[in-house]
């Protein structure tokens, strides 16, 4: 016999979570230990955010949560609450997140572009929080992000670029 | 008087089935096996992979390293000769069929708790229903010089002494004594739980003293106290709370890690919820050893993070830690576990948390499921010095008060520990 | 001035020449494509113009993040002469109209630059038929200028829009009549071009293979052996069929080939992390088959005890290099090796299937598309012409995707779950079930003479073998620098059974190879007392064209002096030698020739005390032929290629246990990041020779150029990879 039987532990079980996406109220009936990924993903359509590695190690999958950057992989539904959740299809709304965005284009950064949702969302909040970071600043804030093509030359160029966009 | 203590165990076995075991009273192999579940004998008599019971698990001991044995019915290498008498010897007195001493990596101080009726159940479950392995024992590393093994004659003597059979309390009520009777009997807690002495002993085997149960190191791992201090114990922790831990590994103040794995993956949450509960009863029954302040959070922390620390520790907190365990340091329990206020991150003993961070965690398998969350290993991406840094910088933030630890303490442990795999492990019982 | 004879050279060579022929005339009035207007004409099968005038390009090459969705249509644009602004690009599908439908060896530009660009001239040339016809006049007498046919004698003029119609019913013009421009007048190549895709891409755009969504789509996992080709003995997917949200789950039953479907249980669910942890109940028991020996620590105790002997085989043997070793006034031994590395594509190999009536549609992120619908028909027993494979922009290619593995698991899953099904790999899955880049090893000997000239030079190469013969990529050319260039040279061969697949990495062997070779060098040059620039020029000696060497895709040959322009470009670049830097501090160089592209690197890398190795700034500079098509992409390119170099260097490898790879996430293979990334400064000497690829060639030199650096900045030879492992804080 094996182990591995069905009756499994639930944490929670499927419910019903009411979360605040990009301004909306989106309500989603699931496990919930469902990692915000999936439930963008695959439940609300919102593709954007992407799956790189599971283990909050690659920063794919960054959103925001009250406007700090955090790894959606690694963030149960259950634990949303009534956080305030952004991601790269939103993002644009904000000044910063608009910068930043024209600064990718102006600067022509990505390769694959995988990575690059994830890379805009921590850009994002590093200038929102810090409009004129330094080299070391942007090395802190960036580092969580992998962008296996390693456009980093550009993606550090563009947030500076981004930078000085926000303070003209 | 020992009379008295039979009786004693007879009318809580009574109890337990009453409550326990429902309507229809389950057969001796499938009450032994739930003994089996609770002792977590699987965990040390087998290997990932390898046969249920057969033995092979390497295990560390001051001496040097010795390989748990072969318990199953085999005749010519596992236990299948022997009789009832010689399994209770082994089990309850650490004396092998051939009359050697077993070491004390088997927790036979704590099996001397077992109840007459609970050897026996055992003995039938062995010996009918797990399936022989033909798997020889492998020999100890142990040197030569040291090998006899007559002085453990001595040891048990000295340090099991002539306990037989669990004290019952007629103070505390059934549920107590059941939850005392399995933490000190079959749980063999102490045996990770309980500090060792000088001889490897565990400095105290029941409620009797403070040093019970009061946190200790184990390789490369700082099991906490299970006893009610505030900071550092379960003083913060519910009985819902504790069975919610035994039964899936979290719960909303911290997560399994190091040797409670193998307890989780293989053990309690196989335990019925009365059985859970009256360890829960009983453990919040262990007086603090020290009066500790409760740790008051403190948002400063958060601030600091939002605004941008200077901090060192904060910096590499900032890059690796906080996406997950949030610039709160709250996490989202009962999945990733919170940082203020975790009794890990508080304990004088940093090793379980420089471990975690070195080495991150394997799943964990509550009845074959693994948890959704693990933590990843940082050993390849941080230095001694920031490991030093980030787990200082977790053990004085949000109100949390523990000393900082150094990168030699670091260095220590990356020395002595291997990287957790992401792979479940799985050991079967049959 | 270009030679045009050097562009008939190279297309011919590869086979560009029949490209033409077996479109143009085919595909002249093909269907229209693309999402423009229904009121859009086609011309031709890659190009079709709507009445106002907007002009949809077919891109027929899979992108994986190399830009060659921009590239091909830019060369056809230019030849048509089209408004830039006007142009959006369409992705083929696999479409046997089509040739060459690979994104694999760099080979895109040199295939492509001529056929693509007759395809915008033959437009053009229909175009002004169409104008010329409409005003009676001579169509020679007519010319373009974006976007429009003018007539300048009578002033008239008339928009591609306009004229779209006519044109599409004009002759197709034969090829040899096609007048191409004059590279002086082109005003799209070489433009930097910005991306069309990046606004889809910064707003989070579902465009990736993950991203496809079809009616009906279950997701799904599949779970293999660990060990690779393991079989399944049993499992207990029947308990996996009662989780939540399960729709199915089922054994598979796969083959042999460990580049086809394996055995495996397979779980499909409403959505994929149902599905995943529903997969994370399984409980397998595998036949893991024989792994003796299949191990990271055994492969290295059994390439040591090769290296004692003779090779299996000798790949090369010039002159007497045992003699040649005894006139040699410096002599010196090194045995390099590098370890088994993971494509590690950021998003992880999926690909959506519809099984429906004998019908297969596939929509898969891959670099080959065509071998992919090869291997799902024959394993699924259909007809080619039943399988229709779109092509979906893939989150990094690097060569793992030019196998079809995940694309023949989604097929089978869809076919047997009766849905349409997204399977998707878990990061573990990517790293474990990759087409590894070999690990090798090399014995190395050599001797320099008095004069800094080397004289002497033999490889010991252990490598690996699957089913007897030499494993994929792990082979190496009997052209491997430096021969050719050493008069006594031997290359020897010996061989170590191994069960993981392998494939080509980004710069297959030349990844590797030029670490272990250009490190090397790099000593002996110490050893003599030579600076590196200086030896470099010794071996290479006298520009002259050496001819092809026995390897695909090496082209026209190897160029010495080419090869030495871009070693002395870099050294002006990066002020080599002229700078005395403090201890633990130095610059390294190396170079390299891969897929028609010659580099040279030049790192500056700083140790500091604690061992740390930082990498202060790379240079690069490259030879690549004529025209950099389209400069903006080609400098991030390059930049990313010598980053992932250094990435490589600085922190992957994969260990090998029991058969088994060990290593599953981002946490213990260590990817490059942000705060290891250097500035990279890139300089293209443009030369006289065709265009060639840059997807690759700027890759393998900059590994061992950080070596030297760190050789320069503390004395410590690194003779193994990653750089991780290795202990410099006594060295800094």
């Amino acid at each position: 016999m094996l182990i591995g039987k069905t009756d499994r532990v639930e944490f929670c079980g499927t419910m019903k979570y009411s979360v605040e996406i990009n301004g909306a109220k989106r309500t989603v009936d699931i496990d919930g230990e469902t990692p915000l990924l999936w439930v963008l993903r695959d439940t609300l359509d919102l593709k954007g955010t992407k799956f790189g590695c599971g283990a909050a190690q690659c920063g794919a999958c960054t959103v925001h949560m009250n406007g700090h950057p955090i790894r959606a992989c690694q963030t149960p539904i259950a634990s949303v609450g009534d956080a305030r959740i952004t991601t790269i299809e939103a993002i644009g709304d904000s000044k910063v997140g608009k910068h930043v965005q024209e600064a990718w284009i102006e600067l022509d950064v990505p390769q694959c572009g995988y990575c690059q949702a994830g890379q805009i969302m921590s850009a994002t909040a590093l200038l929102t929080r810090n409009p004129a970071p330094t080299d070391h600043d942007i090395n802190v804030a960036m580092s969580g992000n992998v962008c296996r093509c390693a456009t980093y030359t550009r993606i550090r160029a563009a947030i500076k670029h981004a930078a000085k966009a926000g303070s003209i | 008087m020992n009379r008295m203590v039979l009786l004693a165990a007879f009318l809580i076995s009574l109890l337990m089935g009453g409550s326990a075991w429902a309507q229809t009273p389950p057969s001796p192999t499938a009450r032994g096996e739930y003994l089996a579940r609770a002792g977590d004998c699987v965990a040390c008599h087998s290997t990932p992979g390898g046969k249920a019971f057969a033995g092979g698990l390497k295990m560390g001991t001051p001496l040097g390293a010795i390989y748990a044995t072969n318990i199953t019915p085999d005749i010519e290498t596992g236990i299948g000769t022997y009789t009832e008498q010689e399994f209770d010897r082994a089990v309850r007195r650490g004396v092998a069929k051939d009359g050697r001493r077993l070491y004390p990596a088997m927790p036979y101080p704590s099996y001397a708790k077992l109840s007459d009726d609970d050897v026996q159940v055992l003995y039938e479950y062995f010996m009918r229903a797990v399936p022989p392995a033909h798997q020889v024992n492998q020999p100890s590393e142990i040197p030569t010089l040291l090998k006899p093994r007559w002085p453990m004659a001595v040891w048990n003597a000295v340090f099991v002494g002539g306990g037989n059979g669990f004290t019952s309390d007629p103070q505390h009520d059934a549920a107590w004594n059941r939850g005392a009777y399995l933490v000190e009997g079959p749980g063999h807690c102490g045996a990770c739980h309980t500090a060792r002495g000088i001889a490897y002993e565990e400095k105290a085997l029941d409620r009797s003293s403070l040093a019970f149960l009061a946190g200790a190191n184990l390789d490369g791992w700082y099991a906490p106290s299970l006893r009610q201090n505030r900071a550092t114990g379960l003083g913060g922790w519910s009985k819902e709370d504790i069975v919610a831990f035994l039964k899936t590994g979290h719960n909303k103040h911290g997560s399994a890690y190091g040797s409670m794995r193998d307890v989780i993956n293989n053990s309690t949450p196989y335990l019925t919820d009365e059985d859970l509960n009256d360890i829960a009863v009983y453990l919040t029954s262990l007086p603090a050893t020290v009066e500790e302040k409760a740790p008051v959070y403190d948002d400063a922390t958060a601030t600091a993070l939002a605004e941008g620390s200077s901090d060192p520790g904060a910096a590499v907190y900032a890059g690796q830690c906080q996406s997950c365990h949030k610039e709160t340091g709250g996490a989202a329990p009962p999945f990733l576990p919170a940082l203020a206020g975790n009794p890990t991150v508080l304990d004088r003993d940093a090793s379980s948390l420089i471990n975690i961070v070195l080495n991150g965690s394997a799943p964990l398998m509550a009845k074959g499921a693994p948890s959704p969350y693990r933590m990843p290993q940082y050993r390849a991406q941080l230095s001694n010095q920031q490991v030093a840094e980030v787990v200082s910088f977790i053990r004085s933030g949000w109100g949390n008060n523990a000393p900082r630890v150094s990168a030699g303490d670091v260095a220590t442990l990356r020395k002595s520990t291997d990287p957790a795999s992401d792979q479940p492990v799985i050991l079967r019982m049959r | 001035m270009l030679a045009r004879r050097n562009f008939l050279k190279v297309s011919l060579a590869a086979g560009g020449g029949m490209l033409l022929t077996a479109t143009l005339p085919a595909a002249a009035k093909a269907a229209t494509l693309g999402k423009a207007g229904t009121d859009a004409v086609a011309l031709n099968a890659y190009l079709q113009i709507a009445p106002d005038g907007l002009i949809t390009i077919t891109a027929k090459n899979p992108e994986v993040g190399q830009g060659v969705k921009m590239m091909l249509p830019m060369l056809i644009a230019e030849e048509l002469d089209a408004d830039w602004s006007k142009v959006q690009i369409a992705q083929a599908d696999l479409d046997a109209r089509y040739p060459g439908q690979v994104a694999g060896g760099s080979t895109a530009t040199p295939l492509n630059w001529l056929p693509m660009r007759q395809v915008g001239a033959a437009g053009r040339q229909m175009l002004i038929a169409a104008a010329a016809a409409q005003w009676g006049v001579p169509a020679a007498e007519c010319e373009t200028a974006p976007g429009v046919v003018l007539h300048k004698a009578t002033g008239q003029s008339l928009s591609f829009g306009a004229l779209a119609t006519q044109a599409a019913s004009m002759p197709v013009p034969d090829v040899k009549t096609l007048k191409l421009k004059d590279p002086k007048t082109f005003r799209i190549i070489g433009q930097p071009t910005r991306n069309l895709e990046v606004p889809r891409i910064v707003t989070g755009q579902p465009m990736f293979g993950i991203d496809v969504s079809v009616p009906g789509m279950l997701y799904a996992v599949f779970q293999k052996c660990d060990v690779h080709g393991g079989k399944l003995v049993r499992s207990n997917v029947a308990d996996i069929r009662k989780l939540p949200g399960v729709r199915a789950a089922f054994e598979v039953k796969g083959g042999t080939d460990l580049r086809g479907l394996l055995d495996g249980v397979a779980v499909v669910a409403d959505n994929w992390w149902q599905a995943n942890r529903a997969r994370q109940q399984l409980d397998i028991i595998w036949d893991e088959g024989n792994v003796a020996g299949q191990s990271s620590h055994d492969f290295a105790a059994t390439a040591i005890r090769m290296s004692k002997g003779r090779p299996e085989s000798i790949l090369r043997r010039d002159g007497n290099p045992d003699a040649a070793f005894g006139k040699a006034a410096h002599v010196l031994e090194a045995a390099y090796s590098y370890p088994f590395l993971s494509h590690t594509n950021l998003e992880p190999q999926n690909c959506t299937a519809h099984v429906k009536d004998g019908q297969v549609e596939i929509w898969a992120p891959t670099q080959n598309p065509a071998p992919g619908a090869a291997l799902v028909s024959s394993t699924l027993g259909v007809p080619p012409t039943a399988i229709k494979v779109h092509m979906v922009r893939a989150g990094g290619g690097f060569g793992r995707r030019l196998s079809n593995d995940y694309m023949v698991e989604a097929a089978w899953i869809s076919k047997v779950a009766g849905a349409p099904v997204k399977l998707l790999w878990t990061r573990e899955d990517d790293m474990r079930h990759d087409m590894y880049r070999p690990g090798g090893f090399h014995f190395f000997k050599a001797g320099v003479d008095a004069n800094g000239q080397l004289i002497a030079f033999r490889d010991h190469f252990v490598t690996y073998s699957q089913d007897g013969a030499i494993a994929a990529s792990a082979d190496m050319s009997p052209a491997e620098f430096p021969a050719r260039m050493v008069e006594h040279l031997e290359f020897g061969v010996s061989m170590i059974p191994l069960r993981a697949p392998t494939g080509p990495m980004r710069a297959p062997r030349s990844n590797a190879f030029g670490f272990a070779f250009q490190s090397f060098l790099d000593e002996l040059a110490h050893a003599s007392g030579v600076d590196p620039v200086q030896f470099a020029h010794n071996i290479l000696g006298a520009p002259r064209l050496l001819p092809d060497p026995p390897m695909p895709r090496q082209g026209p040959g190897f160029d010495t002096g080419r090869m030495r322009g871009v070693i002395d470009l870099v050294a002006e670049k990066s002020g080599w030698g002229k700078q005395t830097f403090p201890h633990g501090t130095g610059m390294g160089l190396a170079y390299y020739f891969s897929h028609l592209g010659y580099f040279a690197e030049v790192v500056q890398a700083t140790v500091n005390a604690t061992g740390e190795i930082t990498v202060d700034k790379v240079w690069v500079a490259g030879d690549i032929g004529s025209q950099i098509i389209n400069p903006l992409n080609a400098e991030n390119q390059a930049q990313g290629s010598a980053l992932d170099g250094i990435s490589q260097a600085l922190g992957q490898a994969l260990t090998i246990d029991g058969g088994r790879i060990v290593e599953g996430n981002f946490d213990s293979v260590l990817p490059l990041r942000m705060r290891q990334a250097p500035p990279v400064e890139v300089h293209f000497l443009v030369s006289d020779h065709p265009p060639t690829g840059l997807g690759e060639p700027a890759l393998p030199p900059a590994l061992p150029a950080l070596a030297n650096a760190i050789f320069a900045a503390t004395g410590k030879r690194i003779r193994s990879l990653p750089f991780k492992d290795h202990d410099l804080s006594a060295a800094a």
